[in-house]
């Protein structure tokens, strides 16, 4: 598989790293804490007690330094109470006086230099036949004579207890460790239940009930968005799909309309012998049936492509004052037929643009306007500058269009009369194309309409 | 007199004429043609401009193309 297109790892495996992670940190942090805790107020008590052992031996030695003989009862009384302990007292010579039985430790004991406080800081740890000992080596002066004293404490105890404390330290830890990572697991499925849930409902939405949305307010607070997101991408399909099968359905409508007419003329025409002018008549008939439908098509097929985004367009500087002054001159006897006058309101106003495509916008806009026009009325265009935009404004005094309709006129055959009774007006694409060349154009347009007055609003950016 | 006896199309009258790429089903071009004709033929014989159903209309001395 690429790597690129590589499933990213899963939710509750990223939640579980995560939380081993950290659930292997502090507790490896808080035994290492507990262990050396523990370890230290060892070291404390075996100091403590060397600290009384010593003061015994000094105070032994005090009463009975004159008295050799007297002295290793006196000092083993010293030390009685005391578990494990040795002891070694040297003269200056280095001769040994005294020393508690059972342990050699002349030769383990290499050349330690002797201390004056005895505290956790000075002992030191020695290991005499694989037992490990803490010792503390001092100096007393008593009575003139010089004395090293070399006292020893067992560990072996302490070292089996902190041994075994480790031990059942590490199996709880590990327990809790295997009883929280269960739990995030079960967290994590539970959470992620929702998710589930949504997944579920969305797989029930079929094409035929679009209207269908999910309720944001039975999700958790951090999938209401997503939630929310979807119900948008639901509303937009489902506009979407509604504007499609409408459209299909229009499409048909139009379509049908001619290719009827011209089957009926056809079969009323073969029905019986006929002469050469009937015909001809015939096909001419037909010819324009043809027409209208080859226009429709090609309108059509136009729109679909600037839906796309597949229209080229050129780019020249436009006076919109000249263009209206040119379309003013072509419109001028089909206006005058009607009985309506063109008035234009107009400064020096450039666009750029494609010319042609703008021409056939402007068209559309004009002999629709003045088409609507009632008799004696105006069609009125007015070109302005509004800030960055163009402003091009052509309004007549035709009747009025409802609101509902105001936001659809612009959709590919939408028609105001519900009975899409067929008239001059085509097949109901030109504010369609009007929108989407003004579109192309990176302007809008837009329609407003009251009692007195009906306004088609153009706005195109000037030409900088 | 280039295009004697030609048929043109509504289209091409309104770009040579105007220069108007026209599409709209509006009769704008029959309307400019019938003032035209008012002024050339109506009280002149034969008559010039002719109207050539479903194509368009052409300028020409004798034949009348409605039929």
């Amino acid at each position: 598989m690429n790597p690129k297109h590589m499933r990213p790892i899963s939710l509750s495996l990223r939640v579980m790293l995560f939380v081993m992670l950290a659930i292997g940190m502090s507790l490896l942090l808080t035994s290492r804490l507990v262990l050396s805790t523990v370890e230290h107020h060892f070291i404390e008590q075996d100091a403590d007690e060397l600290r009384v052992m010593v003061g015994a031996i000094e105070h032994a030695l005090t009463q009975e330094s004159s008295d050799l003989v007297e002295a290793p009862s006196s000092l083993s009384s010293a030390i009685s109470g005391h578990h494990g302990v040795f002891y070694e007292i040297k003269d200056e010579s280095g001769a040994v006086l005294f020393s508690s039985a059972g342990l050699d430790f002349s030769a383990a004991v290499p050349s330690v230099s002797p201390v004056v406080d005895v505290d956790a800081t000075t002992t030191e740890l020695w290991t005499i036949d694989n037992r490990t000992y803490r010792g503390v080596v001092v100096l007393r002066s008593i009575d003139a004579n010089l004395y090293q004293i070399t006292s020893l404490i067992d560990m072996e105890f302490h070292r089996n207890f902190l041994n075994s404390f480790q031990r059942s330290l590490w199996l709880i830890l590990l327990g809790a460790g295997v009883i929280i990572l269960l739990a995030a697991w079960i967290g994590v499925y539970q959470g992620l239940r929702p998710l589930r849930g949504m997944s579920h409902s969305v797989r029930t939405i079929q094409t035929n009930k679009l209207d269908t949305r999910l309720d944001p307010l039975t999700v958790p607070i951090e999938l209401q968005n997503l939630v929310l997101s979807f119900n948008q991408m639901i509303e937009q399909l489902e506009v979407g799909f509604s504007k499609l099968a409408h459209f299909s359905d229009d499409i048909a409508h139009e379509l049908r309309t001619p290719l009827t007419n011209m089957i009926t003329q056809t079969q009323v025409s073969l029905s019986k012998a006929r002469s050469d002018a009937d015909y001809r008549e015939l096909l001419y008939s037909v010819l324009e049936e043809q027409e209208r439908l080859n226009k429709m098509v090609n309108d059509m097929l136009w729109l679909a492509k600037s839906e796309n985004g597949l229209l080229k367009l050129s780019s020249t500087p436009i006076d919109l004052q000249d263009e209206f002054q040119a379309l003013f001159e072509f419109f001028d006897a089909f206006a005058d037929e009607r009985g309506v006058s063109l008035a234009v309101n107009s400064k020096r106003v450039l666009v750029q643009g494609d010319r042609d495509l703008l021409r056939r916008a402007f068209t559309n806009m004009l002999s629709n306007a003045i088409y609507h026009s009632p008799n004696q009325g105006v069609v009125n265009v007015t070109l302005a500058q509004d800030g960055a935009n163009a402003l091009v404004t052509i309004e007549n005094n035709g009747p009025e269009i409802a609101s509902i309709h105001l936001t659809r006129i612009f959709d590919r055959f939408y028609r105001i009369d519900p009975s899409r009774a067929r008239n001059s007006e085509g097949a109901g694409l030109g504010l369609a194309i009007v929108k989407s060349v003004i579109e192309a154009h990176e302007g809008e347009v837009e329609a407003r309409s009251s009692a007195i007055s009906t306004k088609f609003v153009a706005r195109l950016p000037l030409n900088s | 007199m280039r295009h004697q006896g030609e048929v043109l199309p509504r289209s091409i009258i309104a770009s040579q004429v105007w220069d108007m790429n026209f599409d709209s089903d509006t009769n704008v071009i029959d309307v400019a043609i019938r003032r035209l004709r008012s002024k050339v033929d109506d009280e002149f014989e034969p008559k010039l401009i002719h109207t050539v159903r479903g194509m368009g209309y052409t300028l020409e001395w004798e034949q009348d193309h409605e039929s």
